[in-house]
């Protein structure tokens, strides 16, 4: 068996498993001893451990801001502070004074203890200024060795001149880069370079080669890149022809359709209706004296005749003016009847109102035809000229398509030939690398001690490798040296801001320690008048303590605090990164007391986590009690008595255990609304209201009490009441102290349930104080305070910390309990 | 003592007996008809099973039975019946209590526009140097005095006063009576200005604000925060002989001041034809158009000279089925439901089978006697279950999945080279990563319900198989998992059903986002049907709809419910429950 032969395997897995597993919690407890912002932290882990965010949680200590508060209160008798007796209020204030005044000493001579060890960093650098350059110049020279020993090994050939020919195009005879690669030059043309002209006659031997192994792809890409680019703007320009074109069709169509249309229609219309009138004169019998005179009426209506012809014949060309053709159509139709007259006519008397008639029509029926003839010869251009861009622009979209994918292709051929050509690229890169980085050395060497401008030189060291490090794109022993030296030297930089930010802390907290002290003094001599006025019934606050506040809020955060944070952060990393291991101590002892001055100072956002927690348990247990009380009594008759609705009550408490609370809430809210209005304790934001509405769980734990009294033999009651019991007596003193283990784990369980309950608790709550601790933790977890991992963390594992140790002090109840319903005995 | 204690408990049921009379007669008063009955019905139970000897076995079940009657059963009666209603945001109050706002509230109120000069002055008794809310106030209207103590609510619902009236009367001498008591007036004769001082038996009322008195100035805003809003927001004062009513109003130029009012509007009745009869119908008038108000939809609503509809107030209504339609008809809820529905199936599901599939394979190593420190692995794999689901949530969401400084994305992914995973703004991996979660605490309970199982199994069976010639996969595949699914199966599906309503999680990590595009109602892509209850009837921000939530807490309840029943059925728990 596979477990026989490797148990350590099955154990090592396990482990494993476990530990990822349980990472969560690792990760909880870690986070909530960490000094630093864990969430904008780079490692997982760190060495800079503190409790203050326990002590934060568990007794809030009242530093500076807190305490210039609390004497602004105290003068201006606000709440918790306005029933106190005018004595009470002076010997508070003089008691927060002095604790004011003995922070303001405790900066002092942590600060004092800060820049002690900040000197013996500083003496200790410059006299080991040696030994540290020795130092950096030993790893820059093993970062050197391992370039040296890992450079690629290339052979001359065509590639490689066509590398050189890349980095040297641009480099003048004797230029450094030149120099360094002189000797590969020589040896792939074969003669000595030792004057401009040989280099420039090598150089164009070398741009040949170049030529036919890459540059050619290039210049071809090139001139199709432009000719694209040419092509695109051109279509542009076509599309912005063809937009506006367009909307100017679009416009006379429009105009068309809305104007010339109706107007023909009407007249076609009005025109068709003298074709009427002039049938039924025929038949009319009034005759006139002399004939009628109609050459006009003939003429102009051969003349309309033949422009409405000509109208048409424009418009048969398109296919979109339908409706107008119709129109046309009927016009013509009905001007070959006008013109189509039997002589007969021209005697009627009433014919003359006709040609009255037709005359006042004419003119319009001229206009408009006008106007659409007008209309078309200027739209009939249009039209044509945007079907010819049309054809123009699919033309030019075709040829772009065609010369990209040549592009794309191009660009995939110089692609390959890149990295065909990768390797020499990197022997080169490294090859220059190794002489700047020897120059380095050499310069280094050349200093002498650790002033700052020493440190400014180290620096630039570090920026050069770091920067050949970012742009060096391998997987290899170089790369990996690389990263090595760069983590190797970044105490440079850390050290460089580290002494920058604590000198600037160091000169402005003095100051900004002076201010206060002077204010705080004031505030000393000055107080005892106002708290007279204040007790005098008049609302007063203290000028000099809401300048020591902003001095506090404003002047330390802007001038102090960034930079000891930055200071302290510094010093964490340089504990570990200093090239004198022995000052770890000194970093130790800076990052600790700035740590501490920091939270003296700080403003710190307030919360009731003690509250909450209390809420908790209070809720938890009244809960607990209520319920487990409640069903003990209640599952006693299931258990021990026949009656009718037995059967159905217990399915009944079955079926609704199945429903969580939540599920009520909606009626349960409303219910705690109502009641609020009455009933004080019990209304939303209550807590009364919140147990109300955890009773809802007696039906599961009715259930389980009725299991165990199932197990206790009935014969002890029996015997009970043969002795004269009552039934409630023998249940009272025999089968409830039996059953006082169900009755623990009851209470227990209601408790743990309703600790751990949120949505319930998140509907019904809503002041801040009343909040649960469920409630309570999630304002730390959401808002400006995601990232505020530190109290988070501490606060969620003292909650987690007790649940966990009664629900695994209950492990083996609830592994039995729990299948006890299903397994059968 | 066994009398004494006998006389206790009579005492006690008549207490009871008498407390609940009152408030069920107090709850129907008040039209909370359906709680009334429940109280109603409660001390009816009670009294049968106290007096009537067959009873007895019920009445231990007295209190559990009171807490179900009013945490479960009025529960479900309350909401099906607010599933048919549109109570929610802008129908808060039942049509009675809307209207008697309209008639009583002094938001509907109009100002008479007079030429009387009214002023004010309040007069203040004082605790030490401290101001109280013992006072009176003196109006001078038209140049004749008026006294008003503190007005007295008359119109409440609970604790909110709807209206308070105080009744003006006027002074005429130096000395009058007021109330029963024996006032004077301090100096007099004097000008309505220059009076300083109430007095009354041991008790003086010092002069306190008054608008346009500059050196009371510094009293303003004790008087406008802790008098006149609370005092005199909701109040009418009058006249009793003229009924004039005048009330606080702050006046254009800014200034607080007093001024005659009338209610905006009035009860009347029309006759409308109903059931082959004439009949009256209550309805509102304004009294300044004369028009009626409308009702629509629940909503009172005025008419304009214009014509514009103006909503004055909402109430609850009942709107039939029309929630129920919502979800099958309107595509901007049916889409998104779907959705929801879809997924709190598969979560529930998924949550079992995966977690399962977690907590067996533990189960099975651990359940082997060879492997040491087996307790010790156990107590370490039961602590995911142990810790407050919330906690873990929080936990898990802050320090692990955040898409910017959680672990995942900023030390896992990137050792793989992976890009960074978006938790919360992807639908698919919102739902993974609650999943991931919710497996994390959940696998505990399937290895420790699987462990108990598995050592349920009788030895013999694999002896026996064994002997057969069965290999391992072959014992666990015929022996192990049938029998280990017929116990574990019921544990199964209520583990299904708890899950279907557990939305601790969801809400803490993904809070049901990402949101679903184009939805009215508020839905994201993990939301369950429970967090989508939840979402409607109590996210701020969206407003309320406790119809709307209700009529989908019913189609819960169904569901649940039928899970759970065949549940019980297949694991025999009716026989049980007949034993």
């Amino acid at each position: 068996m596979v477990q026989r032969r490797f148990p350590i395997l099955t154990h090592g897995v396990m482990i494993l498993l476990i530990i990822l597993i349980l990472f969560p919690v690792v990760w909880v407890v870690s986070t909530s001893i960490r000094r630093d912002e864990a969430a904008f932290s780079t490692k997982l882990f760190t060495s800079r451990v503190t409790l203050q965010n326990y002590i934060d949680l568990l007794t809030p200590e009242k530093n500076v801001p807190v305490l210039v508060q609390e004497l602004q209160n105290l003068i201006s008798r606000v709440k918790p502070y306005d029933r106190i007796t005018q004595q009470r209020s002076r010997e508070m204030i003089d008691k927060y004074i002095k604790r004011m005044e003995s922070y303001f000493d405790e900066t002092e001579t942590r600060h004092a203890l800060a820049k002690q060890s900040f000197n013996n960093i500083s003496i200790k650098m410059q006299e080991n200024a040696e030994k540290i350059k020795s130092d950096l110049i030993e790893s820059l020279k093993k970062l050197s060795e391992t370039v040296q020993t890992n450079v690629p090994r290339i052979s001359l050939n065509d590639s490689y001149a066509a590398v050189l020919y890349e980095k040297l195009q641009n480099e003048r005879f004797n230029s450094t880069t030149f120099n360094i690669l002189k000797q590969d030059l020589e040896s792939l043309t074969g003669y000595q370079i030792d004057n401009a002209d040989t280099y420039v006659q090598a150089l164009w031997q070398l741009s040949e080669i170049y030529k036919t192994k890459v540059g050619l792809y290039v210049e071809e890409f090139k001139i199709y890149d432009k000719k694209l680019s040419e092509l695109n703007f051109v279509a542009q320009e076509l599309n912005k022809r063809i937009s506006t074109l367009q909307s100017e069709v679009l416009t006379t169509n429009l105009f068309l359709s809305e104007a010339i249309l109706p107007e023909m229609k009407s007249l076609s219309e009005v025109f068709q209706s003298l074709v009427d009138l002039k049938t039924k004169i025929y038949a009319t019998t009034t005759l006139s004296m002399i004939p009628i005179d109609d050459s006009k009426m003939l003429s102009t209506a051969q003349g309309l005749l033949e422009e409405i012809l000509s109208t048409l014949n424009i418009l048969r060309a398109y296919v979109d003016y339908e409706e107008l053709v119709k129109i046309l159509t009927t016009l013509e139709k009905t001007f070959t009847e006008i013109i189509n007259r039997d002589e007969s006519i021209t005697k009627k008397a009433q014919y003359n109102q006709f040609l009255e008639l037709y005359e006042n029509l004419r003119p319009r029926l001229e206009r408009v035809l006008m106007q659409t003839k007008e209309i078309f010869e200027e739209t009939g251009e249009k039209i044509i000229l945007l079907r010819n861009l049309n054809e123009k622009y699919v033309e030019i979209q075709e040829e772009i398509k065609e010369k990209s994918l040549r592009k794309s292709n191009l660009e995939s051929q110089i692609k390959e030939i890149g990295e065909s050509l990768t390797e020499y690229r990197r022997y080169v890169e490294l090859q220059l690398f190794k002489n700047q980085l020897g120059e380095r050395i050499i310069a280094v060497g050349n200093i002498k001690s650790l002033s700052s401008a020493d440190l400014t030189r180290y620096s630039a060291v570090l920026t050069f490798i770091r920067n050949f490090a970012n742009s060096y794109e391998f997987k290899d022993q170089i790369s990996s040296q690389l990263s090595k030296t760069v983590s190797d030297l970044r105490w440079i930089e850390e050290y460089r801001d580290f002494l920058r930010r604590f000198e600037n802390t160091s000169k402005n907290l003095d100051g900004v320690l002076a201010s206060c002290r002077a204010l705080l003094k004031d505030f000393k001599t000055s107080y005892e008048g106002l708290l007279s006025i204040s007790f005098s019934g008049t609302f007063v606050r203290s000028d000099v303590l809401t300048r020591l506040s902003d001095l506090v809020a404003m002047e330390f955060s802007s001038k102090v605090k960034a930079d000891m944070t930055v200071a302290s952060r510094r010093a964490g990393i340089l504990m570990d990164k200093s090239p004198l291991a022995f000052l770890k101590n000194d970093y130790k002892r800076i990052d600790k007391q700035l740590y501490r001055i920091d939270n003296i100072w700080k403003q710190k956002p307030k919360h009731y986590f003690l509250n909450w927690v209390l809420n908790s348990i209070i809720v938890a247990s009244v809960v607990g009690v209520i319920t487990t009380l409640v069903c003990a009594v209640a599952a006693y008759p299931f258990s021990r008595m026949r009656f009718r609705g037995r059967k159905y009550g217990l399915l009944s408490f079955l079926l609704i255990q199945m429903f969580p609370a939540v599920i009520f809430m909606i009626a349960i809210y409303n219910l705690l609304n109502f009641l609020g209005r009455y009933v004080t304790f019990l209304g939303i934001d209550t807590l009364g209201g919140l147990i109300f509405s955890y009773l809802t769980g007696i039906a599961y734990n009715m259930y389980l009490m009725k299991g165990f009294y199932d197990t206790i033999p009935p014969s002890l009651e029996e015997a009970a009441i043969v002795d004269g019991a009552t039934r409630f007596q023998s249940f009272y003193k025999i089968i409830l102290p039996l059953a006082r283990p169900i009755l623990v784990v009851v209470f227990l369980l209601v408790f743990i349930g309703t600790f751990n309950e949120f949505v319930v608790a998140r509907i019904v709550l809503q002041n801040v104080r009343n909040y649960t601790y469920a409630l309570g933790l999630q304002t730390f977890a959401v808002g400006p305070y995601e990232t505020e991992w530190g109290l988070f963390t501490a606060a969620a594992l003292l909650g987690m910390m007790p649940m966990v140790i009664l629900f695994l002090s209950m492990q083996r109840f609830l592994v039995s309990g729990l299948t006890r319903g299903a397994v059968k005995e | 003592m066994k009398k004494l204690m006998k006389l206790f408990l009579w005492f006690f049921l008549l207490l009871l007996n008498i407390s609940f009379f009152w408030m069920t007669a107090f709850l129907i008063q008040n039209r909370y008809y359906e709680l009334g009955i429940t109280f109603a019905v409660l001390i009816f139970l009670i009294d049968f099973f106290v007096f009537n000897p067959k009873g007895y076995p019920y009445r231990y079940i007295i209190p559990a039975l009171v807490l179900l009657f009013i945490l479960v059963l009025y529960p479900i009666y309350f909401t099906i019946k607010t599933a048919f209603t549109n109570y929610g945001t802008g129908h808060f109050m039942p049509k009675e209590e809307a209207i008697e706002r309209l008639l009583y509230s002094t938001k509907y109120t109009y100002i008479v526009p007079s030429n009387e000069v009214v002023s004010y002055r309040v007069f203040m008794a004082y605790d030490g140097i401290n101001p109280t809310d013992d006072f009176i106030i003196l109006f001078s209207i038209d140049d004749q005095i008026f006294i008003s103590k503190k007005p007295v609510p008359v119109r409440r619902k609970g604790r909110d006063v709807i209206l308070s009236e105080g009744i003006l009367q006027r002074i005429e001498s130096e000395t009058f009576l007021y109330e029963g008591q024996r006032f004077k007036i301090v100096p007099w004769p004097s000008l309505f200005q220059e009076i300083k001082l109430l007095t009354t038996e041991g008790k003086s009322y010092k002069l306190f604000y008054a608008f346009d008195d500059q050196l009371l100035d510094i009293n303003a805003p004790y008087f406008k925060t802790r008098i006149a809003q609370t005092h005199l927001a909701n109040t009418d004062f009058i006249e009793p002989f003229s009924g004039k009513k005048y009330a606080l109003r702050i006046l254009p130029d800014g200034s607080w001041g007093f001024v005659r009012i009338e209610r905006l509007y009035r009860l009347a009745y029309e006759e409308v034809y109903e059931d082959g009869r004439m009949k009256l119908k209550m309805i509102l008038v304004n009294n300044v158009t004369n028009q009626r108000v409308q009702e629509k939809d629940g909503v009172f609503y005025d008419v304009n000279d214009k014509g514009e509809e103006i909503f004055l107030v909402g109430f609850i209504d009942y709107i039939g089925r029309k929630n129920f339609i919502r979800i099958i008809t309107d595509p901007r809820v049916t889409g998104p439901f779907l959705s929801i529905f879809g997924w709190t199936f598969a979560w529930a599901a998924l949550s079992v089978v995966l977690s399962l599939s977690v907590g067996l394979p533990f189960a099975l190593v651990l359940n082997d006697p060879r492997l040491r420190g087996r307790n010790l692995y156990r107590t370490l794999l039961i602590i995911p279950w142990a810790i407050p689901a919330f906690i873990s949530a929080l936990v898990w969401r802050n320090g692990l999945l955040n898409e910017t400084y959680g672990l995942f994305n900023k030390f896992l992914l990137p050792l793989f080279s992976l890009d960074p995973i978006r938790w919360f703004n992807d639908p698919f991996w919102a739902r993974v990563g609650v999943l991931l979660v919710n497996i994390w605490l959940t696998f505990p309970y399937m290895m420790t319900i699987s462990l108990g199982a598995l050592q349920s199994i009788p030895v013999e069976l694999y002896e026996a198989a064994t002997v057969d010639g069965a290999g391992k996969l072959r014992r666990f595949s015929r022996i192990t998992f049938p029998l280990l699914m017929t116990v574990i199966g019921p544990l199964l599906v209520s583990s299904f059903a708890f899950s279907f309503n557990n939305f601790t999680i969801i809400f803490l990590i993904t809070a049901g986002g990402p949101p679903i595009p184009g939805s009215v109602t508020p839905t994201g892509y993990t939301d369950i049907l429970m967090s989508y209850v939840y979402k409607l009837a109590f996210q701020a921000g969206t407003g309320q709809d406790f119809g709307f939530a209700s009529a989908i807490s019913i189609m819960i309840f169904l569901l649940v419910g039928t899970i759970s029943l065949f549940n019980f059925k297949f694991s025999g728990a009716f026989e049980e429950v007949g034993r």
